[in-house]
């Protein structure tokens, strides 16, 4: 059975909840063994609903007895930020372990300007910091004027739809650093085709539980057309990968 | 597998490749799809006679893999008649509408002879639905016309709308849910099948609109027994061709 590193998971209770459909350590760990799923990369609801500095220290907290559940910070701004400089940030992206953050721009209420998240972005490329953005959370003119701004940085676009190869194909083309989380981007023979035009080296597993299950992109990724080989980076070398190239 | 939901060609504001009925064989065929029941996307969009006519060459072609739905437009009330006798002579097996794309209320008087005619034949009426006003419309409609097979598409497509329809379906026996929908929600056939029993809950994928290979790896991952999957999976829809009497 194939291995997989889950890229893209919320741990904690959201404040819209339906269905009790939440995860704490427990019950995510019993998703992951289920789906033989070997690492995952996890924030915290806390972080995005609540306070981006409490749910990040909570996060850690939380998953410090499991050491193949990765860290993902929800960073802001400097400006707005309990860790207002770059250097004390490194220090506790170290301290963390933390190797991949996080921006929700439209939900925390700041733009995606060189004005107010530059040097921030700047410091992400530099470190090969990857950073998740949900194009469905910041507007895509803003996603490609910091990749005009920031051509190296390494980011991946999560929880995308089926409906936006129209912006994510030229970014693939021009950009050699833009990944993206296949969980939302199910349109027909989508893998297929991202494969086809751009290899799999930038595609990446993610589930988006609790939103989703596992389940569905694992069976879009077995049933895909292309060669297992190529599976396999896509399940989990492309993320492991990324985390072992960050330089902190 | 049976995909009760599904269309053929493309649609006017994303890409995708294929689309065509030899693509969707060719995926049906990789993943183990008996059969698909489609409309034409063109047919939901500006014109249903091309539409339906793409899914007769395609259920000519393939006539054990595709069903065929009739797709009606509500601004050629005058045609309905017409189209529904032509199509059904030529073996199509329901009637697809789409209240959505052609902004026209499910229950609005241009649709009241298609379900009539549903209701006298016993076939499978698939109706999109998106929001909490039409999933309570098609109730209201499956509980007058109680001869005709009603499909909610999508079940009324977001969370709090699908929740509301599996309760206000409850006792409707010839209302079927459907599980079409890119979202997909965690642990919501689980709810479904505990709510309702697996019998009146259809698989579904919109594809080529969407993949269909998600939905399959959603319901297949479903903690539900393999008994009630198989009768989501295929057993409910082949329990409606059966019914039918045209």
């Amino acid at each position: 059975m194939r291995e997989y590193f889950d890229f893209n998971i919320m741990l904690g209770k959201p404040t819209v909840l339906f269905q009790n459909n939440w995860l704490d350590i427990s019950k995510l760990d019993e998703e992951l063994k289920r789906f033989n799923i070997r690492k995952a990369l996890v924030y915290h609801s806390y972080s995005r609903d609540y306070d981006a500095y409490f749910g990040n220290n909570r996060l850690i907290e939380e998953i410090k007895n499991y050491p193949d559940i990765y860290p993902s910070w929800v960073l802001l701004p400097l400006d707005i930020f309990p860790i207002d400089a770059l250097d004390k940030l490194l220090e506790e992206l170290r301290r963390n372990n933390v190797r991949v953050i996080r921006l929700f721009p439209d939900l925390h209420n700041f733009l995606l300007e060189e004005e107010v998240v530059g040097d921030l972005l700047a410091f992400m490329e530099e470190f090969n910091i990857p950073v998740l953005i949900s194009p469905n959370n910041a507007g895509w003119k803003d996603i490609y004027n910091i990749l005009r701004n920031h051509p190296n940085l390494r980011l991946v676009l999560v929880d995308l739809t089926y409906r936006q190869s129209s912006y994510i194909f030229p970014l693939l083309k021009r950009y050699k650093n833009v990944y993206i989380e296949l969980s939302g981007y199910i349109a027909f023979l989508g893998i297929e085709t991202l494969y086809r035009r751009f290899g799999a080296e930038r595609l990446i597993f993610g589930s988006n539980l609790p939103y989703k299950t596992p389940g569905s992109t694992v069976y879009y990724i077995e049933k895909a057309d292309i060669p297992e080989e190529a599976k396999d980076v896509i399940a989990y070398r492309n993320a492991d990968r990324l985390i072992q190239e960050v330089k902190i | 597998m049976i995909d009760t939901h599904a269309h053929l060609g493309k649609w006017f504001n994303f890409y995708y490749d294929g689309g065509d009925f030899l693509s969707m064989v060719k995926i049906m065929d990789r993943i183990g799809m008996e059969s698909a029941w489609i409309s034409a996307l063109i047919g939901i969009g500006p014109d249903y006679e091309i539409g339906n006519e793409m899914v007769l060459e395609a259920i000519r072609a393939f006539p054990d893999r595709f069903k065929g739905y009739v797709t009606l437009s509500p601004y050629f009330a005058d045609k309905i008649e017409e189209e529904l006798n032509k199509r059904f002579s030529q073996g199509f097996i329901g009637i697809k509408l789409h209240p959505g794309t052609h902004t026209y209320p499910p229950d609005g008087a241009n649709y009241i002879y298609a379900y009539e005619y549903a209701n006298r034949y016993r076939c499978p009426v698939l109706i999109h639905t998106w929001g909490e006003r039409d999933v309570r419309t098609v109730v209201d409609l499956a509980r007058h016309y109680t001869n005709a097979i009603f499909i909610m598409g999508h079940s009324g497509g977001d969370i709090r709308s699908m929740l509301l329809a599996v309760e206000v379906a409850k006792d409707i026996d010839n209302l079927y849910l459907d599980l079409t929908g890119s979202a997909m929600y965690n642990g919501i056939i689980e709810h479904y099948v505990s709510k309702i029993g697996s019998q009146r809950i259809l698989f579904g994928t919109d594809f080529p609109f969407i993949d269909p290979r998600p939905a399959i790896g959603w319901v297949k991952s479903s903690r539900i027994s393999e008994d009630e999957r198989n009768d989501i999976l295929y057993r409910n829809a082949q329990r409606i061709l059966s019914l039918i009497s045209l």
